[in-house]
C-alpha cells in the first residue's frame, strides 16, 4: 500500500486557508455555517439500526510495544522481560501482559504500524484524526466522525463519551469542522457530572414545566436569528435531561466486587469497568484514556507498574463484552499515537518510535486470533508490508459497516472524505 | 603497555590517593550497554555485564578480555566472593550463577533459579564469603550459601522491590532497601529485621503519577561501620521522563539517623546509581543523566552537601573501589547516535544500540599530565 | 417579535453624519459603518431596539445586566443621544475596569493559576491598569520586563507559570497573545502550510527569553527572576532540515538586537555571588522584548491588539482565528482593519478611546436578528449584516444571574482583600476549594457571599485551563448546573426584595411579566409572552411562588440569557 511521507503537524493550529478565514471553523462552532451533513443519509440510519458501538482505549505517551504486543527477547534492543506464549499457539507476547495473552484468540494484533509522527502534541491529533490531508478545515477526532457517521442514538444518550483522568467538561474542540455538538463529553476521573442528582425541591411535574417555559422562550428567541447557537444549547439541555434519568450508570455501588476486583482499582481500571456499564447501556462510542505512558526515564521499572495497568482491564472488557454478547457489535481500538525507540537511552528509557509499532483490535468485523505484520528479528522495523493510520481508519469505518470511498463529509457543499483517500483497510483485519 | 599506570603502581612507592587528583585510567569499550562493574579481590580483574547477557572479564593488566557465558536475560548484579575464586551474578529472570571466573567460556558451578521470583536486583556477600544474600521483586531478602546455593534464610518484610543490598563491615548486619526508600537493617544471625531507616527521599509517587519513581538504588558502608550511604533520586517530577534530583543520604548507623543530604554540583536528572566510600573517608558517587548528557563523578566528605571535586563524565550505573583504594570503576554511558525520537529510512544501516566503556579512574595525581595513559582493549 | 427593515434608518444616519461634517477626518466609528456597508453583501439589519442594546452595553462595559430600574429608566429616556451618553457613562463606572480586567485576564491567563502572586493580587494590579487608563503597548511592556522578586509585582503571573519561567512557553503566549501568530509548531520547524510562521519567528522571540530563569537570592532569601549574559545568535535546527539556523533576538518582521560583546568577568553591572544575589548583567534580554515587542513601530503587534479588542465588543475578530494572523487569512476588512491598528497607535494605544469608538458605531448597535425573509445560513459572520451572537463568560453569567434574580443585594460582599492579600495564598486557594467543594460534594453550606458565589459560577462555566475562551461551547454540565445547583434555585425563592418576592407582591399578570422580563432579560415582554405569564399563573394558582420561580427560571435557563445579543 503506498505510504505517504507528508509532514503535516495536522494540529488544529495549523489550519489555514481561504476556507478558514471565511470562517469555516468558527462557523461551525457558533453560526450556521459549517454545520454538515452527510452524503448518504439512509446509509446512516441503516447504521443506527445495527447498533455498532465502539470502544476506543487511548494510552497517552506510547506504551512500548516491546514491552508487550511485540516482544523481542532476542534482539540486542529486547529489554529484560521474558516472552509468555498466548492463546494462539506461536504467537507470543510479553510476560507484562500475561491476562491478554490468554484472550489473544480474541484479538487482533498489528505489528507493522509504521507512522511519522514523532511528537505528542502533533501526534496525539493527528492519530485521533486519522492523519487527515490538509484540506483547510479542522477534521473531527474518531469519536466525533463516529457520532456523525452513525447519527446520534435514538436512546438519547450522549453519543460520544470520554472517560479520562483530570478535569471533566464538553470537549467540543475534537468535533472540527462538524460542528459543536459532535464533542465529547468528558467525564473526569469517570465521574458522572455533578449535579446530576435534581434536588427534591423540584418534582417531575414542575420540571417539566420550567423547562417547557424554557423551550417556547427559546423557540421566540430563534426566529430571524442564526439558530445554530441556540440549537447548541437546547441540545445540551436534552442530554442533561437524559442523562439524569440514567444515573445509575454512574452508581459504582451497583458493581459486583468481583468485577471490581477483575478491573482493577487502579485508574484505568476503574474506568475500563465504566466503559464496560456505558457500551451496555448503549453509549455509541467510548473513548478511554490513560496517560503518562511516554516513558523517556526507567522504562522497564516503570512498565512493569504501568502494563499491567492495561493488561487486566483490557482482558476482562473483551471477555464481558463477549459474554454478554456485545462482541459482534462492539468494535475495540487500543493504541497509543507511536511505539518506543528499539536503542535504550541513557536513562534506561526508550524514546518516541513511530517507525514500526503495534496496536490491537477486537470485535465487530474484526478477524479473532490473528496478528497482521511483523517486524525484523531485533524489532526496530517493520518487515514487509506497513500500515499507516490511514489505513487504520478505513479499517474501523468499514468494521463499522460503512464505505470510505463511498461516504462522505458535506462541509458547507466542500465534499471531504472520511478516511484519506489513499489509504486502505488493513489487510487480514476484517473478517 | 610500558607506561601504564599499573605498572607505576607495582614498581613505585604506591601514589597518594587525593580524590580531587582524579584522572581517567584504563579504558574498556564494549558494543552493548553494562550496567555492572567490579573489581576482582585481588585487583587483577574486572568483571562487567548488563544488557547483553554475557559477562565480560577483562585482565587489568594485560587487557586480555574474556566472556563467561552469562545468562538469558539482563544481568542486574554482580559480586565476587571476597576471598574465593568464585564470582555471583544475578538477572531479571531471578537466576543467580556462581562462576569459577578465572575460566573462560566455564559453565557455572551452579545455579540457583527462580531466585525472587522473576527478578532479582541485587547481590550482597558477606565477609567472610559463606552467605550469599539477593533480593528483588517479590521483595524478600534471601540468604543462600556460597558453597551449593542452597537457601538459608528468607527475610521477609519489604513492601516494595528490593534494589539494593549491603552487608555491614561487621559482618553481623545487613541493609536491604526498596523501591520506596525503606532501608531495612537485618540481624544476619537471627534474620530478624532490627529496624527500618527512612530513605523515603528517595522514592516519589505524585498524586497524577500511575507510577511509583525511585528506589534505593545502592547501599554502601564506610570501612569502620559508622557510616552508612545510600542513594537514589529524589522529588521526581514525573512517572515518565523521571526526571529529578540525583541524591545521596548519609546515616549514622548507630543511630539510623540521617546526617546528611549530598547532591551533585552540576544538574544532572537520573539517579545516582551507587557509592563507595574512600579510605579517607570521602564519600563518591556517580548518577546517570538523560538524552546522553554528562554528568560528573562526585566526591564529598560526608558532611558537607556539595561535592568538594566533581569530574565531568558520561552516565554511569555502577560504581566499585579497587581493593588497592587508589582506582574507581564505573561502566559508562556510550551514545551511538541513533537516539532521540524516531528515525528516517535512510539511517537504517546506522541503527545500532547504544554502547558503554568501562572507565577506571585513578585517584592520584596524573604523573604524565600530557599524555594518555588509557589502554584500550 | 420580527424585525422589519427600518426606512427611518438612513436618514437617522444621514442626520448624524451631518453632525460630524465639521470634522476633518471621519471619526472611527464612522470609518467603521462605511468599511462595513461597503462589504457587506447584502443587507445591513437596523439598530438594536433599545433594551437589546441596553443589555449588550451593560454586559460588555460592566459585565453585568442592568437592574430592571435601570431598564425602564433607560427605556424611558427620550434623549436622542442616550446610546452615547450610556456608552459614557458605562465607560466611566467603576465596573469598567473590572470588566476589562475580567476578560483580559481570561485572554491572559487561561484560567491557569497556582504560584506565589494570588489571582486577587494580579486582578488588583490588572485592574488598576484599566481605572488609570495606560496605554495598553505600557501594560503589556510591564508583563515583560519584570526584574528581580517576582512576587513583588503581580504582573509577573503573566510570565510565570506556577513558579517556573518556561521560556518556551513564553514565547509560544507571546507571539499568540500579543502578535495574533499561533507558533506551536514553529519551535520544531517552519509552518508546514502557513508561509508566515517561521522558525525564526519562533526564536527569534525565545531568544529574549533563554537566559532567564528563577534563582535563588541567597541575600534576600527570594526567588527572583534572573538573566544571565546574553549569547550573540541562538541556534536552532528544523527536524525537516539538516543544517542548523542562527537568529539574534527579534520580534517577526523587526530587527535583531545586536548584542555588545563583553570581555570576560566584564559581563555584570552586579556580580554574582555564592551567598547573595544571582548577578545582573550588563545587557538584558528580556526588557528588550518588551520594548521591541510593545513598540509603536511593531505593526503586527497594534494590529493584533486592535484585533483582540474589536472581538471583544463584536464577537469574532477582524482576523479570525484571534492567532491565525497571516497573509493567507486576511481581515475580513483589510482598510479598516489598518486605519484602527494606526489610529490605536495615534491614540497612544488608548483602550477607553478605542471601545468607544467602536460602540459608536452602527455596527455595533445593530441588532442580532436578521431582516424578515433573509436567507440566514447565506450570511456570513464577518459580513456583520447582523451583529454576532457572543456567549457570556463565566463571570458574566454568574454575575448577572445574581443582578436578575436580586440574590446580588442580599449576598454580602467579602471583606476588602483584593490586592491586599497577605503573602500567602490561602485566600484564594480557600475560595477556590469552596467553591469546588460546594460543587463536588454538594456541600451543605451555601455560598453567602458574592465572591464566593462567583467562584461557583466560575468553576462551573469556565472552559478548561489553557484554552482561549472564544467560541459557544454549551455543555450538558452548565445545563445540569442551571437545572439542579441548590444555590441557583435557592435564589428563586422570595427573600427580602429579591425577584421572586417583588413579583409575589404584584396581582396583575402584565405587572408581574414586565417587572419578570425587565429583570431578568432588560425588556418588555411581548403580548404573547404576558399571555403565558398568565396562564401559568392560573394553572398554578394554588402555588403561587413556586410558578414564579419557574418562570424567572425558564428566562435565566433561556438562550437569550445565556448569550451577549
Amino acid at each position: 500500500m503506498t505510504m505517504r511521507r507528508f509532514y503535516e503537524c495536522g494540529s488544529a493550529d495549523h489550519l489555514i486557508s481561504r476556507r478558514q478565514a471565511l470562517g469555516t471553523l468558527a462557523g461551525a462552532a457558533v453560526g450556521g455555517l459549517g454545520l454538515s451533513s452527510l452524503m448518504q443519509d439512509a446509509a446512516a440510519a441503516e447504521m443506527r439500526k445495527k447498533g455498532k458501538q465502539v470502544l476506543f482505549i487511548w494510552l497517552d505517551g506510547g506504551i512500548s510495544q516491546f514491552e508487550s504486543w511485540d516482544p523481542k527477547p532476542g534482539s540486542p534492543f529486547g529489554g529484560p522481560f521474558r516472552t509468555i506464549p498466548t492463546s494462539v499457539p506461536g504467537i507470543h507476547f510479553s510476560e507484562l501482559v500475561p491476562e491478554t495473552a490468554k484472550i489473544m484468540h480474541k484479538l487482533a494484533v498489528v505489528r507493522s504500524m509504521c507512522t511519522k509522527d514523532p511528537n505528542h502534541s502533533t501526534g496525539v491529533p493527528r492519530m485521533q484524526r486519522g492523519d487527515p490531508a490538509n484540506r483547510g478545515v479542522s477534521y473531527p477526532y474518531l469519536g466525533s466522525a463516529v457520532t456523525k457517521l452513525l447519527g446520534f442514538p435514538v436512546n438519547g444518550l450522549p453519543p460520544y463519551i470520554w472517560i479520562k483522568p483530570g478535569s471533566a467538561g464538553f470537549i467540543y474542540q475534537e468535533a472540527g469542522f462538524l460542528g459543536v455538538k459532535y464533542g465529547a463529553l468528558a467525564l473526569g476521573d469517570g465521574k458522572p457530572p455533578i449535579h446530576i442528582n435534581r434536588p427534591e425541591s423540584v418534582t417531575d411535574e414542575t420540571d417539566a414545566a420550567r423547562n417547557e417555559l424554557r423551550r417556547l422562550a427559546n423557540a421566540r428567541f430563534r426566529l430571524d436569528r442564526r439558530d445554530s447557537e441556540v440549537d447548541a444549547y437546547e441540545q445540551s439541555y436534552n442530554m442533561a435531561m437524559q442523562l439524569m434519568k440514567r444515573k445509575e450508570l454512574f452508581d459504582d455501588s451497583r458493581l459486583p466486587a468481583k468485577d471490581i476486583e477483575r478491573y482493577g482499582t487502579h485508574p484505568l481500571g476503574r474506568h475500563l469497568l465504566q466503559a464496560r456499564t456505558l457500551l451496555e447501556a448503549g453509549v455509541q462510542f467510548v473513548k478511554v484514556t490513560s496517560y503518562h505512558w511516554d516513558t523517556h526515564g526507567d522504562n522497564f521499572n516503570m512498565s512493569q507498574q504501568l502494563i499491567p495497568q492495561i493488561d487486566k482491564p483490557f482482558a476482562a472488557i473483551v471477555n464481558d463484552l463477549e459474554d454478554r454478547g456485545m462482541l459482534d457489535n462492539v468494535i475495540i481500538v487500543l493504541m497509543s499515537e507511536f511505539g518506543r525507540t528499539p536503542t535504550i537511552n541513557s536513562r534506561l528509557g526508550r524514546d518516541h518510535w513511530p517507525d514500526a509499532w503495534s496496536l490491537v483490535l477486537a470485535g465487530a468485523g474484526v478477524n479473532r486470533g490473528v496478528v497482521v505484520g511483523k517486524t525484523t528479528q531485533d524489532g526496530a522495523w517493520v518487515d514487509g508490508e506497513a500500515w499507516d493510520v490511514g489505513d487504520l481508519f478505513h479499517t474501523i469505518f468499514r468494521a463499522l459497516g460503512i464505505n470510505p470511498n463511498k461516504t462522505h463529509y458535506n462541509n458547507n457543499g466542500q465534499p471531504l472524505p472520511i478516511a484519506r483517500d489513499d489509504c486502505f483497510e488493513i489487510d487480514g483485519i476484517l473478517a | 603497555m610500558s607506561e601504564s599506570t599499573d605498572s607505576l603502581l607495582k614498581d613505585a612507592l604506591p601514589p597518594v590517593m587525593e580524590a580531587a587528583k582524579v584522572h581517567l585510567g584504563q579504558t574498556f569499550t564494549h558494543e552493548f550497554q553494562l550496567t555492572r562493574a567490579r573489581f576482582s579481590p585481588d585487583g587483577k580483574l574486572i568483571a562487567a555485564a548488563g544488557l547483553d547477557k554475557l559477562i565480560h572479564v577483562w585482565e587489568l593488566e594485560s587487557g586480555k578480555k574474556y566472556t563467561l557465558p552469562g545468562h538469558a536475560t539482563w544481568i542486574s548484579a554482580l559480586v565476587f566472593h571476597p576471598q574465593g575464586k568464585q564470582l555471583f551474578t544475578a538477572d531479571f529472570h531471578g537466576t543467580i550463577h556462581c562462576w569459577d571466573f578465572a575460566t573462560p567460556d566455564s559453565k557455572p558451578v551452579f545455579t540457583i533459579t527462580g531466585a525472587d521470583a522473576n527478578i532479582t536486583r541485587a547481590l550482597a556477600i558477606t565477609l567472610d564469603g559463606a552467605t550469599l544474600l539477593s533480593g528483588g521483586d517479590d521483595r524478600v531478602v534471601r540468604l543462600w550459601s556460597t558453597k551449593d546455593g542452597a537457601k538459608l534464610k528468607d527475610l521477609p518484610g519489604h513492601t516494595g522491590c528490593i534494589f539494593s543490598i549491603a552487608v555491614h563491615p561487621d559482618g553481623k548486619s545487613a541493609a536491604s532497601g526498596d523501591l520506596f526508600g525503606v532501608l531495612k537493617h537485618w540481624d544476619l544471625a537471627t534474620g530478624n529485621c532490627v529496624r527500618d531507616l527512612d530513605a523515603k527521599a528517595l522514592h516519589t509517587r505524585k498524586e497524577e503519577f500511575i507510577a511509583d519513581v525511585g528506589g534505593v538504588r545502592c547501599i554502601t558502608f564506610d570501612t569502620t561501620g559508622g557510616l552508612m550511604a545510600c542513594s537514589g533520586l529524589s522529588a521526581a517530577e514525573s512517572a515518565t521522563f523521571c526526571p529529578g534530583i540525583p541524591l545521596a543520604l548519609v546515616f549514622d548507623w548507630s543511630t539510623g539517623k540521617e546526617k546528611q543530604q549530598l547532591k551533585l554540583a552540576n544538574k544532572c536528572d537520573g539517579p545516582i546509581n551507587a557509592l563507595r566510600f574512600l579510605a579517607d573517608g570521602t564519600l563518591a558517587g556517580y548518577a546517570e543523566n538523560q538524552g546522553g548528557t554528562a554528568t560528573e563523578l562526585a566526591f564529598w566528605k560526608p558532611d558537607k552537601a556539595e561535592p568538594f571535586h566533581s569530574f565531568k563524565g558520561q552516565s554511569a550505573y555502577d560504581l566499585d573501589l579497587h581493593p588497592d583504594g587508589l582506582r574507581l570503576l564505573a561502566p559508562l554511558f556510550v551514545s551511538m547516535g541513533s537516539g532521540g525520537n524516531g528515525a528516517r529510512d535512510k539511517q537504517k544501516a546506522k541503527y545500532v544500540p547504544n554502547s558503554s566503556v568501562v572507565q577506571v579512574f585513578n585517584l592520584f595525581a596524573d604523573p604524565k599530565p600530557a599524555g594518555k595513559l588509557k589502554k584500550k582493549s | 417579535m420580527r424585525i422589519l427593515p427600518n426606512p427611518v434608518l438612513p436618514l437617522l444616519v444621514a442626520v448624524g453624519l451631518m453632525s460630524l461634517v465639521v470634522r476633518a477626518a471621519d471619526a472611527l466609528h464612522v470609518e467603521i459603518d462605511k468599511a462595513i456597508a461597503a462589504g457587506a453583501g447584502g443587507t445591513l439589519s437596523p439598530q438594536a431596539p433599545d433594551a437589546e442594546f441596553l443589555r449588550r452595553a451593560f454586559l460588555d462595559f460592566t459585565g453585568r445586566i442592568p437592574t430592571s430600574a435601570d431598564a425602564r429608566q433607560f427605556l424611558a429616556d427620550k434623549d436622542a443621544g442616550k446610546r452615547a451618553h450610556l456608552i459614557d457613562q458605562l465607560i466611566a463606572s467603576q465596573e469598567f475596569p473590572e470588566r476589562l480586567e475580567q476578560a483580559v485576564t481570561v485572554m491572559l491567563l487561561e484560567r491557569r493559576s497556582g504560584g506565589k502572586i494570588t489571582d486577587a493580587k494580579w486582578r488588583g494590579w490588572l485592574r488598576e491598569q484599566f481605572v488609570a487608563n495606560r496605554p495598553w503597548n505600557e501594560i503589556v511592556r510591564d508583563l515583560l520586563a519584570i526584574e528581580g522578586d517576582p512576587t513583588a509585582t503581580p504582573a509577573a503571573k503573566f510570565i510565570l507559570n506556577d513558579e517556573k519561567l518556561e521560556p518556551e512557553k513564553v514565547a509560544h503566549d507571546v507571539a499568540r497573545l500579543f502578535l495574533g501568530m499561533n507558533l506551536q509548531c514553529a519551535q520544531c520547524h517552519d509552518h508546514p502550510t502557513v508561509n508566515g510562521f517561521l522558525q525564526a519567528d519562533y526564536y527569534g522571540i525565545y531568544s529574549y527569553l533563554a537566559q532567564t530563569t528563577m534563582k535563588p537570592d541567597k541575600a534576600t532569601k527570594a526567588v527572583v527572576l534572573s538573566e544571565a549574559p546574553s549569547t550573540p545568535q541562538i541556534e536552532f535546527k528544523s527536524v525537516f532540515k539538516p543544517d542548523k539556523a542562527t537568529t539574534a533576538p527579534h520580534v517577526p518582521g523587526g530587527n535583531e538586537v545586536v548584542i555588545p560583546a563583553f570581555a570576560a568577568g566584564e559581563e555584570y553591572e552586579v556580580k554574582p555571588e555564592k551567598n547573595g544575589s544571582p548577578g545582573v548583567p550588563k545587557f538584558r534580554l528580556r526588557p528588550l522584548l518588551a520594548r521591541d515587542l510593545t513598540s509603536e513601530q511593531n505593526h503586527r503587534f497594534a494590529q493584533n491588539s486592535v484585533n483582540r479588542f474589536w472581538f471583544l465588543l463584536m464577537g469574532r475578530g477582524l482576523v479570525h482565528p484571534l492567532d491565525m494572523m497571516h497573509k493567507d487569512n486576511p481581515p475580513s476588512h483589510p482598510e479598516l482593519f489598518d486605519r484602527l491598528a494606526n489610529e490605536f497607535v495615534a491614540h497612544k494605544f488608548d483602550v477607553r478611546w478605542l471601545l468607544r469608538e467602536i460602540a459608536l458605531s452602527d455596527a455595533y448597535q445593530r441588532t442580532t436578528r436578521a431582516p424578515e425573509g433573509t436567507d440566514l445560513k447565506s450570511v456570513k459572520l464577518e459580513s456583520y449584516r447582523m451583529a454576532n451572537l457572543k456567549p457570556l463568560a463565566a463571570e458574566q453569567i454568574g454575575i448577572a444571574s445574581m443582578v436578575a434574580t436580586g440574590s446580588w443585594d442580599l449576598l454580602a460582599q467579602a471583606a476588602p482583600a483584593e490586592g491586599e492579600e497577605p503573602a500567602d495564598t490561602t485566600a484564594t486557594k480557600g475560595k477556590k476549594k469552596k467553591a469546588k467543594n460546594h460543587l463536588d460534594l454538594g456541600a451543605m453550606e451555601l455560598p453567602s457571599t458574592r465572591e464566593d458565589a462567583l467562584a461557583v459560577f466560575v468553576r462551573a462555566f469556565s472552559g478548561p485551563v489553557g484554552e482561549p475562551e472564544v467560541e459557544f461551547a454549551p455543555s450538558m454540565s452548565h445545563s445540569l448546573f442551571l437545572m439542579n445547583e441548590r444555590m441557583v434555585l435557592g435564589w428563586l425563592k422570595p427573600k427580602e426584595n429579591n425577584l421572586i418576592a417583588r413579583l409575589a407582591k404584584f396581582t396583575a399578570p402584565a405587572e408581574v411579566a414586565e417587572e419578570l422580563y425587565l429583570s431578568v432579560l432588560t425588556r418588555q415582554p411581548e403580548k404573547e409572552e404576558v399571555a403565558e405569564v398568565e396562564g401559568f399563573l392560573k394553572k398554578n394558582e394554588s402555588r403561587r411562588e413556586g410558578a414564579l420561580g419557574e418562570l424567572a427560571w425558564a428566562l435565566l435557563a433561556s438562550a437569550e440569557f445565556r448569550l451577549n445579543h
